[in-house]
């Protein structure tokens, strides 16, 4: 599998009226807003969109975030930057060439629910929020030029296909977006492929848990993290890190996935101090013990088969899906394989933290710290939509705090050693 | 007693008295089944976690329901 990944840098979007002069100049990213909107507005299943923008530094807050997304467009070979999402079409991604716009994402905000839930009694959670400005201005997000797709699903629509629409608008403008670099010569080439390595080196495998509402949310492929379309409970998969680099991944901060630091750092190791074997992807929140152990062991398996004797396991949630990777870390370190955990440390005051026990055998973790932010000034203007809760400009109230996009660090964005704390 | 789907959790933590549930998003019952059947296996557990606690333990112990004679 060879992908190519060329990336154009903007450093300004703009809305144009005439289409004539949408497209990409100098860094300069010019959006047909008409044209944008037509677009949107053509799905039924929403009942208004609009289109803001808000830049690095401005005095402003993205309330009601759904996701923010990397624009991208899949220029040459097989498959789409986001496969199997919304009857787009399925297939292995990984191989070609595909352009991403560098610099800028598309915030997908809507109201009421969140990405992670939204069926009545489940996670009704406050509308996240991002800052541009400020202690909420949480990088790598709040350093992109943000292109907000703010989308109304209609009321009369169950919370499956409301999630659905919002996510889907922002996809499409991402496309959209990604559209205008066709033609243009890109500021950077990365080639990623995996060639076979010295068989000395050690084997490592990247073991990404991430959570699944199925049993909550009620749907397949609406709430949580998205797998090739899916989001439901699933055995484990193994992808190749070119499928993570080139959208097998998303929703639950899809621009995460599509930039996602410890494949990017397996990569560069591979060949060097490792052999990258790739990621083998589960799922958490099953439903009893005996299905958590399910999925664990047959990772640690297929781990073992792979060759691996080192993997670094993460998770995205907390609560009772921490089982799941207790029983992946002890799985694989019975089965020969070191592990090392990195996660974050739980946050909100009153909780007891992520960590129900601690598997003996679980003897490498990487904290990436904690965040509870309280004090954070209001904005100069609000974008998107809140929740009635709190009031937009607030983001704690007693018990009632907000979460900020991407506060929980699961791979390490921010903080990845002591000495960045 | 505590009456839950994850047992050996709880066990871990000591907890002398466990009887099994059915899942972690409903312990008590299981809403999929028709509600007459669903109300026999709510009777069940709550049998089942009645007779754990007039029972003497030494260790954690985990109960499960419909099991003769009760104890795992």
């Amino acid at each position: 599998m060879r992908l190519e990944l060329a990336s154009f840098v903007v450093s300004h979007v703009g809305f144009v009226n005439d289409p004539r002069e949408a497209g990409l100049q100098g860094g300069i990213l010019s959006v047909d807003r008409a044209g944008l909107l037509r677009e949107l507005r053509a799905d039924h299943r929403l009942e208004a969109v609009d289109l803001d923008l808000v830049r690095p530094g401005e005095d402003a807050r993205l309330l009601g975030l759904h996701d923010i997304i990397e624009p991208r467009a899949k220029v040459d070979g097989p498959g789409h930057v986001f496969p199997g999402v919304a009857s787009r079409p399925l297939m292995t991604v990984g191989a070609g060439r595909t352009h991403r716009v560098a610099g800028v994402g598309v915030a997908a905000c809507g109201p009421g629910l969140t990405a992670f839930g939204g069926a009545p009694g489940w996670h009704e959670s406050l509308a996240f929020y991002l800052d541009m400005r400020g202690p909420a201005a949480l990088p790598p997000f709040a350093d992109l030029l943000l292109v907000c797709v703010l989308a109304v699903p209609r009321a009369d629509l169950p919370p499956r296909e409301r999630a659905q629409a919002v996510w889907d608008a922002a996809l499409k403008a991402s496309l959209h977006l990604a559209d205008l670099t066709r033609g243009a010569s890109p500021d950077a080439l990365d080639v990623y492929e995996t060639p076979a390595v010295a068989a000395s080196l050690p084997g490592v495998v990247y073991l990404p848990l991430f959570s699944s509402p199925e049993h909550y949310g009620g749907s397949v492929d609406a709430f949580g993290t998205s797998i090739y379309g899916l989001t439901r409970l699933t055995p484990p998969l193994w992808l190749h890190p070119n499928e993570m680099h080139d959208g097998a991944v998303g929703r639950c901060g899809t621009w995460i996935h599509q930039n996602h630091p410890i494949v990017a750092d397996l990569y560069r190791a591979h060949g060097d101090s490792l052999a990258f074997r790739g990621v083998i992807v589960q799922r958490t929140r099953w439903t009893s013990e005996p299905q958590k152990r399910w999925t664990a062991q047959q990772t640690a398996k297929m781990a073992r088969m792979l060759g691996a004797t080192g993997a670094i396991v993460t998770w995205d949630y907390g609560g009772n899906d921490f089982l799941e990777v207790a029983y992946t870390i002890e799985a694989c370190e019975a089965a020969g394989i070191k592990t090392v955990w990195v996660t974050v440390e739980q946050e909100k005051a009153g909780n007891p933290g992520s960590l129900l026990f601690m598997p003996p055998t679980a003897d490498a973790v990487v904290s990436t710290g904690g965040l509870l932010l309280r004090d954070v000034p209001p904005p100069g203007r609000v974008v998107g939509f809140d929740d009635g809760a709190l009031p937009p400009g607030v983001v704690a109230e007693g018990d009632q705090i907000r979460s900020v996009f991407g506060e929980f660090d699961f791979y390490g964005l921010r903080n990845r050693s002591r000495v960045d704390f | 007693m505590v009456l839950t789907a994850l047992p050996e959790l709880v066990a871990s933590v000591g907890a002398p008295r466990i009887v099994r549930g059915v899942r972690i998003e409903h312990v008590c019952g299981d809403p999929s089944l028709p509600p007459d059947q669903d109300r026999a296996l709510r009777r069940q557990l709550f049998d089942t976690a009645l007779a754990a606690l007039g029972t003497a333990v030494v260790t954690p112990t985990v109960f499960e329901p419909g099991a003769a004679g009760h104890a795992a």
